[in-house]
């Protein structure tokens, strides 16, 4: 920018009084007042969970909405012309550190995701299939350059699936690519930052401590933009951009997590600060605290003992009881409803807007935490490698489910007819050969028919260089089962030389498996039409929270080794091959030049023979290199049908 | 049995062999017997391959000929870079002939003078239009009168009652603009609503046309120092008593030539390529304006924009009257929390909070996100020019982004002015242009009066008042970034009517694309010279064979712009011009000439060694043991054979 030579403007009174005259025509008596249902929105609301071994769950949630024009007020720019750029109708990138602990923390609250960097993107059935592969690689180039990573090696085919069913939400392709090696800092959360109308100055995000946030046991950056297209006459589409950053943190700090004790903490020894109040051009701001409902009925169960019995005026509070104690007292408590059902979930909902200078503080009455344990079916998936130093290997993909709510209290004997359904896609880079013939179900460590568990599956071929191979398959197996593995042999291929990354000996990574549970989510999740009702404002965390949301478990990815070559081989060859070349040359020269004493007397017969050995030594050689290459192969294949002596069948 | 043999054949002599071998040879050659050119044929032939073997490779690759000698051996030419041959010899005597003889557009002044004039007028009017040739050249900064180095014509018409009559002419006015109906004269009052009525009656004589204006002189009541009155279009009026009297004459030239070295003419001076090349216009002539309203502190009352219809209302007409110069894309946001480094100081004699415009500089914080988005290119439109040169690639070039920042100061430093260091004036507009990049502007909305203390109301929205104050500082700012004054000029014998929302008069358009023509061949030139240069330093450089299509491609369209400057054809020329440009830069530019290949020295040693040295050498063992045996035997067999003549002689 160059600001050496700085003027101003002075502008005549005469053209400012020309203009004038001008400015009644533009704009007369009526002011320019939009409907109200046309405004955009930006709404910002933070979740703070307790986890049951101390940790807390931070959940930042920031919704824009914008609808169909051209010129914005909220909505960020950058993420406009992304979308208008791009012809995509969803598109989802998450960068995760830590893995979500299901054993510790219970299922998420949130959707957890894989280690690495993950796209996800939905584009129209309209887009014709040999259009797909550019119009994802753009969106992989247009995502890296705005979240600053390295999205944009996903463009390539080899690294993406393309999955039929386990997404199937809403019509379009899917086209799912993950980076499981990418590292995940503060250079992608300052870009992710500026799309926030206030930045990280003010508002929820101006919590954003980065040793807190980079310290974090789980940390995941979430980007999702949901294009409805409009016409292309109206100059823009309506968008819905939702932004969420989930932390797990220690509930307070320099104290062991593992200690016996749990820990009392407030917004404010979590992330060094409390709020700078809200951010000013938000329509929401928005502070929850969820209280888990086993803490909810514990608390009570505890009242009820303490009290007298007929001691009739005395009500619960959710947030100040014989258990634990939430300072300030909320702005109003809510119990979560799950899809119609009332859970005992207690959301204390505190409004930044009013009280600007908030640091909800939670603090146990008790020593201990009162056997407080994660509770239902959680559910684990693993993907390693059996024997995967030599020639082939086994790649094992293993769900298992644990917690003491694994069987619902009904009759045993019903059990066995019972199923459950999950869907499972694995995609395997095309450098591991799966051999699909070789997979094996086993249900609780016993073989289980393969052909009885699947009842939908697409399998993905890999090409080399081209297209990973692909499993997805939809399975049943008994409600009774605790653990399930599927099985497939691989052969690992040879790379060539330039395909080994620069860290060759690390090995090569196998991408997370990705497993959903077609039964649970039977109604939808909150879609972009209920978000989008005009003049209210709506609190969009909590009605997620209230749906059900579609669950996504991954495993964690695995490495598998590949036989690595020595890299100073080319010049080797190179060495090798022309020594060989000029051995061949020294000896036909001489061949051809030599004289003996025969030479000279037996002219004629030994001229012949001497021939007769120099063409015998050029077809050794020619054979030689038409064994070493298949392209002089080819030519020469291709020669000789030209010529008419081969007929080659193509078919 | 023949493998044996040549296991054979690879021993090396015996001493006892070799003794027989070299007593047959004695004896063979003291019997006088020629030695055998067998062998020396063969080891000949040889190195003939070695040396040039590649005209059988070289028929092959005739398709992709390539520049460099035919005679290379094969191994050269299958690992050398593959670049398509440029016109070098042509791009040089073009680029010289540009650099001598620099394009101009011509300009044409036509001077109605109404009445008839005596006869002895018409030699003082000859006299007058070369008088006006020369002085407005001397004018524009042309050391050497000739019309060879810009076309300008004069003319001069006699407008009777009932017939007009060319009387005078000087420079060069092409054929078909010689002659044209009369009209009819109507203007009496400098005003916007006569200017716009005698456009009518120009455009229907045909003469409304880029680069030719016209002075209508009208026999009336005037000072003896008249005024001209000069439109928005390509005209102006002058009153003048009895116009064809010789002092009437020679005021009429002192104004002609003003007219044009101020006003109309500009743009065709010695230094028109510096001033073109100045405009903020990317060689694709794209240009984003992207505008920013900038809330220091939305805590306290923030305000936004209606820019859809802030752009129909008052962008629209101005980026419409400039189209021809620059295609112009317009993008807006909103920003809060921008606040400024700069120190304010309250006044309590301006009652404001007072900024010196020597603090500027640093008013705008690289804190503010004004940096365009527009990282969103989509690559597959590089592909496709990797496949196919078609025209449309101007996604390669970026365009240049002018910023317009208006800024809303926190309500506790409302209102901010900007005040001279030195004058202590404040400045009128509140604003400052930064060249080639943009333009600020501070306004100071204040809150609306019926709202109530109790009502949190921090959303308002700008007022009629403050966006025709942007419009006007914005169109001010763009035509001083155009390197046009500001407001329009006037000068002593010229009064200038504004050109209301358009912001741009016709004649100041033909300024800026006589400004940009020029520019873009001397541009286009440049590029191409320097391409040719890249191409002969760099021998690495690979090409892909669409570059040098480009290249003709761009050499003809400025070949062609040239042609039609010279036949006064403005809009082929322009178009032509900045066609010639893109395509020049593009091709400069393209993604696929900027990886160089890198092959050292040391890697084509250690390649090409373990061949050609273990190789060669056995070559040229063979090849000097022939040919000193060869020698060696003719001479001998020559002295035997002469020593046998003499004998028998």
């Amino acid at each position: 920018m160059a600001r050496t030579a700085i003027a101003t403007a002075f502008l005549r009174v005469a053209f400012l009084a020309l203009l004038t005259v001008y400015a009644a025509l533009g704009f007369t008596a009526e002011h320019p007042k939009q409907a109200h249902g046309d405004r955009e929105r930006f709404e910002e609301e933070l979740l703070i969970k307790p986890l049951p071994d101390g940790h807390v769950l931070l959940h930042f949630h920031f919704t824009h909405w914008t609808p169909a024009k051209k010129h914005h007020q909220l909505f960020p720019r950058a993420a406009d012309q992304l979308s208008q750029a791009l012809d995509f109708e969803e598109a989802e990138v998450s960068f995760t550190r830590g893995r979500w602990d299901n054993r510790r923390w219970g299922d998420p609250a949130v959707p957890a995701k894989p280690m690495g960097a993950e796209l996800i993107a939905r584009f129209p059935s309209s887009l014709a299939a040999p259009e797909l592969p550019s119009a994802w690689g753009n969106l992989t180039h247009a995502f890296s350059g705005l979240l600053c990573s390295s999205l944009n090696f996903l463009e390539r085919s080899e690294m993406v699936a393309l999955p039929e069913f386990v997404f199937k939400r809403e019509a379009g392709s899917w086209v799912h690519g993950l980076l499981p090696k990418e590292a995940v800092c503060t250079e992608n959360l300052t870009p992710w930052l500026k799309l926030l109308p206030c930045g990280d100055s003010h508002g929820l995000a101006a919590l954003m401590d980065r040793h807190v946030l980079y310290s974090a046991d789980y940390h995941s950056l979430h980007t999702h933009i949901e294009v409805t297209r409009g016409h292309p006459s109206n100059g823009g589409n309506e968008q819905l951009l939702t932004q969420t950053l989930t932390l797990v943190v220690r509930g307070s700090h320099g104290m062991s997590s593992l200690s016996a004790r749990p820990s009392n903490w407030s917004l404010s020894s979590i992330m060094a600060s409390p709020p700078k109040g809200a951010c000013a051009v938000a329509s929401q701001s928005q502070v929850y605290v969820q209280i888990p409902g086993q803490l909810v009925d514990r608390a009570k169960g505890v009242e009820e003992v303490d009290t007298v019995p007929g001691g009739g005026d005395h009500t619960f509070s959710a947030h100040n009881n014989a258990l634990y104690i939430v300072d300030p007292a909320p702005n109003k408590t809510l119990k979560l409803t799950t899809m119609g059902v009332a859970t005992s979930d207690a959301i204390l909902v505190y409004d930044l807007e009013v009280n600007s200078s908030l640091d909800p503080a939670f603090s146990w009455r008790v020593a201990g935490n009162g056997g407080w344990e994660p509770r239902g079916v959680q559910c684990e998936v693993h993907t390693y490698i059996r024997n995967g130093q030599g020639e082939s290997g086994g790649l094992v993909v293993e769900v298992g489910w644990t917690g003491a709510g694994s069987a619902p209290s009904r009759p045993r004997g019903l059990l066995r007819h019972e199923l459950k359904k999950l869907c499972l896609l694995q995609t395997v880079p095309w450098f591991v050969r799966v051999w699909i013939h070789t997979m094996r179900m086993l249900v609780d460590g016993q073989d289980y028919p393969t052909a009885r568990a699947v009842y939908k599956h697409m399998l993905g071929m890999s090409q080399d260089r081209k297209a990973p191979a692909m499993l997805e398959l939809c399975l049943q197996v008994p409600a009774t089962a605790s653990s399930m593995a599927i099985t497939v042999d691989f052969t690992p291929a040879f790379l060539s030389v330039t395909e080994h990354p620069p860290d060759a000996h690390r090995g090569f990574d196998i991408p997370p498996a990705l497993v959903t549970f077609p039964d649970e989510d039977d109604s939808t999740g909150v879609r972009a039409e209920d978000l989008k009702k005009p003049s209210e404002s709506i609190q969009v965390l909590l009605q997620l929270l209230q749906h059900s949301q579609r669950k996504y478990v991954y495993s964690q990815g695995t490495l598998v080794s590949l036989a690595t070559p020595d890299f100073s081989m080319p010049y080797n060859v190179c060495c090798l091959t022309s020594t060989v070349l000029a051995i061949y040359i020294g000896a036909m020269l001489k061949a051809l030049v030599k004289r003996t004493d025969a030479d000279e007397t037996n002219e004629g017969r030994e001229w012949r023979k001497r021939l007769a050995g120099g063409v015998l030594l050029m077809i050794l050689m020619m054979c030689w290199v038409l064994y070493m290459d298949p392209e002089t192969r080819a030519q020469l294949v291709q020669w000789l049908t030209d010529v008419g002596i081969l007929h080659v069948q193509t078919n | 049995m023949g493998l044996l043999s040549t296991l054979r054949l690879s021993r090396r002599p015996t001493a006892q062999q070799r003794q027989k071998e070299e007593r047959r040879y004695n004896e063979l050659a003291k019997a006088g017997k020629p030695p055998g050119t067998k062998r020396l044929c063969v080891i000949l032939s040889v190195v003939l391959f070695v040396v040039m073997g590649a005209d059988v490779v070289d028929e092959c690759n005739k398709r992709n000929a390539m520049k460099e000698p035919r005679c290379v051996p094969v191994w050269w030419r299958t690992t050398s870079v593959f670049r398509p041959t440029l016109p070098i010899q042509r791009i040089e005597s073009w680029a010289e002939s540009i650099a001598a003889r620099p394009l101009r557009l011509p300009v044409y002044l036509e001077i109605w003078i109404e009445g008839v004039g005596t006869a002895d007028a018409f030699d003082s009017v000859q006299k007058c239009a070369w008088d006006i040739h020369n002085r407005t050249l001397e004018g524009m900064g042309y050391k050497t009168i000739t019309q060879k180095v810009f076309p300008l014509g004069i003319r001069i018409v006699q407008c009777g009652t009932l017939d007009c009559k060319t009387v005078a002419s000087a420079g060069d006015f092409l054929p078909g603009r010689s002659e044209g109906p009369c009209f009819n004269i109507s203007q009496s009052t400098c005003d916007n609503s006569s200017d716009d009525a005698l456009l009518g009656s120009i455009e229907r004589a045909g003469r409304a046309v880029l680069g030719s204006y016209v002075l209508i002189v009208r026999n009336g009541q005037g000072s003896s120092a008249p005024k001209v009155c000069m439109g928005k279009y390509r005209h102006a009026v002058a009153h003048m008593v009895d116009p064809w009297s010789r002092g009437a004459l020679q005021s009429l030239a002192s104004i002609a030539v003003d007219l044009l070295v101020h006003h109309w003419g500009q743009g065709s001076g010695p230094n028109a390529e510096k001033q073109g090349g100045q405009l903020p216009v990317s060689p694709a002539s794209q240009v984003l304006m992207s505008f920013s309203l900038c809330n220091a502190n939305p805590n306290d009352g923030y305000w936004t924009w209606d820019f859809d219809r802030f752009e129909e209302t008052w962008l629209r007409p101005v980026l419409v009257s400039i189209e021809a110069v620059m295609n112009v894309d317009v993008e807006s946001q909103v920003l809060y929390h921008t606040s400024t480094d700069v120190k304010t100081k309250y006044v309590r004699v301006q009652h404001a909070h007072v900024v010196k415009a020597s603090a500027l500089p640093f008013f705008v914080s690289s804190e503010w996100q004004l940096d365009s988005g527009r990282t969103v290119t989509s690559r597959n439109d590089r592909r496709e020019i990797n496949r196919t040169h078609t025209a449309h690639l101007s996604s390669v070039l970026s365009p240049v982004v002018l910023h317009w920042v208006v800024f809303i100061p926190p309500s506790n430093r409302r209102p901010m002015r900007i005040v001279d260091d030195t004058t202590g004036h404040a400045s009128k507009t509140n604003a400052f242009k930064i060249p080639s990049w943009g333009g600020v502007l501070i306004i100071n909305p204040s809150k609306a009066v019926n709202e109530s203390a109790a009502d949190r109301q921090l959303h308002h929205d700008l007022e009629a008042v403050h966006y025709w104050e942007i419009a006007a500082v914005f169109v001010a700012q763009l035509r001083g970034l155009l390197g046009l004054p500001e407001t329009p000029k006037a000068t002593d014998s010229v009064q200038s009517l504004p050109s209301e929302v358009r912001g741009f008069a016709d004649w100041e358009v033909d300024v800026l694309l006589r400004q940009r023509a020029a520019a873009d061949v001397k541009a286009c030139a440049d590029t191409l010279v320097a391409l040719a240069r890249v191409m002969q330093k760099l021998p690495n450089l690979e090409m892909p064979n669409f570059i040098g299509a480009q290249v003709v491609e761009a050499l003809t369209a400025g070949e062609s712009a040239v042609k039609a400057a010279a036949a006064g054809d403005y809009a082929l020329a322009v178009l032509s011009t900045r066609r010639a440009r893109r395509l020049a830069e593009e091709a400069f530019t393209h993604p696929s000439i900027l990886t160089q290949l890198n092959f050292p020295d040391q890697h084509k040693v250690a390649i090409y060694i373990p061949l050609f040295l273990p190789a060669l050498v056995a070559v040229a063992a063979a090849l000097t043991s022939e040919v000193t045996r060869f020698l060696k035997r003719r001479s001998v067999s020559a002295a035997w054979r002469n020593a046998h003549r003499s004998s028998a002689g």
